[in-house]
């Protein structure tokens, strides 16, 4: 294994000091929690996270405008109760924190321990749990994937328009009904903490429907030029949402080149336009990534006037 | 069983899940995300760093706390939560009939806390079925345990990252269900 690292042990941490020493905004809590050096005084305080190497999610959303916390776990595993429990008690003003989990077995647990352990203690506490990913069939088991950044940014708008707890779970519920998302790759990642990567696939093949931890997509095949790909997801997806307006996020995996994630955004808009769709709002860029997968995901959400501008207001995260 | 015996085990615990860790990493690329090995061997070190001498039962509870704190994902909460309460039901001087209770409180927590039942392919299946080993050897020997990991192999996994792949998850022994059978192993009345 060739990667830029260190002791693999080591990955988390001296990631997030590199993070740290080029955001001068965050600091690092209880060696694993990204927080505002600035805390916000009021409003409802936004707490995310999950296991790292999703780069720049969750740590890189830690901003005015999006997230107040994010608890960063191991490479592709779930943060433990106790460090959740630290953000919250870090973050919360008073006015109640929002989690915003993705749904993984792990992270809903791990997340809903630390929400008993914070109400027990106090807090006020909501959970979203974010499903996004259609290549699960079954609704109840449908992962968090990239839609997961869409939710942190319209979260962290309510909030900042002073909004309050269960307004803001109301609101990004509903956000969420049309919210779906489908990814696939063209070459696994390589986890760095086990050397391994994190499936084989052959030079010739491609996997549909892949997560974001690097585990195996739903089915395989020969791979295609991308119009065939991009043709592939989108019926998948308009299956889900055929709203004639959309939202739309082009994400990279980590390793894909921004010139390829452009030739994906050409033939998607493209196809889009054949069908009447019309794009809103476009995200193009590595948003919820895989380590260093290559491959992409299309994230679309039903357009709203009120969801576009807070999609467009300020942040200063730098990766949104 | 004695407390130090059972400290003894649960520290023995940290060299067997760094000789496995392989071993659970590769059943984890096939069915999940290939990092159940490296998870339990962290989880394991930190007991053996920082759970020391005490009662049974706070062994017990500080192995629970020390897993919840430092394996994460699923198995995390599932075992750490698992040992806090076996730690409210174990006696100082763990017997057959006592670890029949501590392996009911397993299999319990796992269930409400996983909300799983039998034959879903996961770390349940070895779990609620070790007291069946347990009352026809008195032991909990590792080739019994093996047996029942070997079970999940042709089960279709409908809980955790498995069921993702439904059909395609069998022919994989699931890797919670093999974690499982080391820990088990270490309540072996007869183990040294």
């Amino acid at each position: 294994m060739k990667k830029l690292i260190n002791e693999r042990e080591q990955f988390v941490s001296d990631m997030l000091s590199g993070l740290k020493y080029s955001d001068p905004k965050i600091e690092i809590i209880e060696g694993s929690v990204v927080v505002r050096k600035h805390r916000k005084e009021s409003g409802v305080a936004l707490v995310s996270g999950g296991g790292s190497g999703h780069e720049p999610a969750h740590a890189g959303y830690v901003a005015e405008g999006m997230l107040d916390a994010a608890v960063c776990g191991e490479v592709f595993t779930s943060p433990t109760p106790d460090k959740v429990l630290d953000a919250i008690k870090h973050v919360d003003n008073g006015d109640g924190v929002l989690l915003i989990v993705k749904n993984y077995a792990g992270d809903v647990m791990n997340f809903d321990m630390a929400k008993e352990m914070a109400e027990a203690a106090g807090h006020k506490v909501e959970t979203v749990v974010v499903s996004d990913d259609i290549s699960i069939e079954n609704p109840e088991m449908r992962r968090g994937v990239a839609g997961t950044v869409l939710v942190h940014k319209y979260a962290g708008y309510l909030s900042d328009k002073k909004q309050s707890l269960p307004q803001i779970k109301g609101e990004v519920e509903k956000m969420m009904t049309s919210l779906f998302s489908i990814g696939m790759a063209l070459h696994p990642c390589m986890v760095p903490t086990t050397g391994e990567y994190g499936f084989d696939l052959g030079d010739d093949e491609m996997e549909i429907g892949i997560g974001i931890h690097g585990e195996k997509g739903i089915y395989r095949q020969k791979a295609e030029t991308v119009d065939k790909i991009t043709d592939r997801l989108l019926n998948e997806l308009f299956k889900y949402n055929d709203n004639k307006n959309l939202i739309l996020m082009i994400n990279g995996m980590g390793a894909t080149p921004l010139s390829e994630l452009y030739i994906v955004t050409k033939n998607v808009i493209e196809a889009m336009e054949d069908k009447g769709i019309r794009v809103t709002k476009l995200f193009v860029g590595d948003y919820m990534t895989a380590l260093d997968m290559q491959g992409f995901s299309l994230t679309v959400l039903s357009h709203d006037d009120h969801i576009v501008s807070a999609l467009n207001a300020p942040t200063e995260s730098t990766h949104f | 069983m004695d407390n130090t015996k059972l400290l003894h085990a649960l520290h023995n615990l940290q060299e067997v899940f760094v000789e496995k860790e392989s071993e659970l990493t590769a059943l984890d690329r096939e069915i999940g995300d290939g990092d159940h090995g490296v998870n339990m061997k962290r989880g394991f070190n930190a007991v053996k760093d920082k759970v020391a001498e005490g009662s049974t039962e706070d062994i017990l509870k500080q192995t629970g706390m020390t897993l919840m704190s430092s394996i994460g994902g699923a198995s995390g909460p599932l075992y750490g939560f698992s040992f806090v309460k076996m730690s409210e039901v174990a006696k100082d001087e763990i017997d057959a009939e006592n670890l029949k209770q501590l392996i009911d409180v397993f299999a319990q927590t796992v269930s409400s806390k996983g909300k799983v039942t039998g034959g879903e392919k996961t770390m349940y299946d070895v779990i609620s079925n070790a007291e069946k080993v347990l009352e026809e050897s008195g032991r909990l020997k590792l080739e019994d345990l093996q047996k029942l990991a070997d079970d999940t192999e042709d089960m279709i996994a409908t809980k955790g990252r498995a069921a993702y792949f439904k059909e395609k998850s069998k022919g994989t022994i699931d890797p919670g269900a093999q974690s499982a059978v080391y820990i088990l192993n270490a309540f072996d009345l007869e183990e040294e």
